[in-house]
């Protein structure tokens, strides 16, 4: 099964009321806005609400809906087809704000929910994993990122010292 | 740097930038492709790994 047909399967997720609202965000979500980045799997963020009358909120549902759907569980990834996705829920108020703004592209016929470059930048700059500072270097050198949005970003979330660290060592000569 | 590697250099950006232009459908197929490719090599590793394992 191809990264398309895991989309479109999203999204009769999202038509049925399994998931209220996904968003893909890391590698495949990069995809959208760079080159092809190599990945394992696919990240995808959902809204996560607790069942009525439950407090805690779990992924029970939707595992129970893919799996009556032929999909299977491998560690902490559902496989829909040959895809290993991961659902998460947004850990930090960045997130959230990238989940909630989201926005759909056009996939051939097919609309995909995606984090917005600046959101998928900043998000990068955050996590700061040697490959997450690679792929924010990708999304600076690519152009196609909107600047005064994503310093925008940064203000929000209080990221523009680590910025500030992060262009002193990759964007600039001077020590 | 030599203009040698600053040639390499350049010519690898620019073909990033020629794929980063690639329709998203385009792109996404690439996608599809290069995680095969990564699994088989993973599963060569593994391979590798387990048969450098056992006793000889």
């Amino acid at each position: 099964m191809s990264i398309r047909e895991v989309i479109e399967v999203l999204n009769v997720m999202e038509a049925d009321g399994v998931i209220e609202r996904y968003a893909i965000g890391g590698a495949v979500g990069a995809t959208f806005y760079l080159e092809p980045v190599a990945t394992f799997d696919a990240d995808v963020f959902i809204v996560l609400r607790p069942e009525l009358g439950k407090l805690l909120v779990t992924l029970e549902p939707i595992l129970d809906y893919l799996k009556s759907r032929g999909c299977s569980m491998k560690d902490e990834y559902v496989m829909i087809g040959d895809w290993p996705v991961q659902f998460l829920a947004p850990n930090s108020p960045l997130a959230e704000e990238a989940l909630e703004r989201a926005i759909e592209i056009d996939v051939e016929g097919e609309s995909a929910r995606v984090f917005q470059a600046e959101h998928l930048a900043a998000i990068a700059l955050q996590t700061a994993r040697a490959k997450d500072k690679a792929r924010l270097l990708q999304f600076l050198e690519g152009g196609d990122l909107d600047l005064g949005r994503f310093h925008e970003i940064l203000e929000r979330h209080d990221l523009v010292d680590r910025w500030s660290r992060f262009e002193r060592q990759f964007l600039k000569n001077t020590p | 740097m030599s203009h040698f590697s600053q040639r390499v250099i350049d010519s690898k950006r620019s073909f990033r930038r020629e794929l980063a232009a690639r329709p998203i459908g385009e792109k996404l197929r690439i996608l599809d492709k290069m995680r095969e490719r990564d699994t088989t090599i993973r599963r060569a590793a593994i391979a590798f790994k387990e048969s450098r394992s056992k006793p000889r």
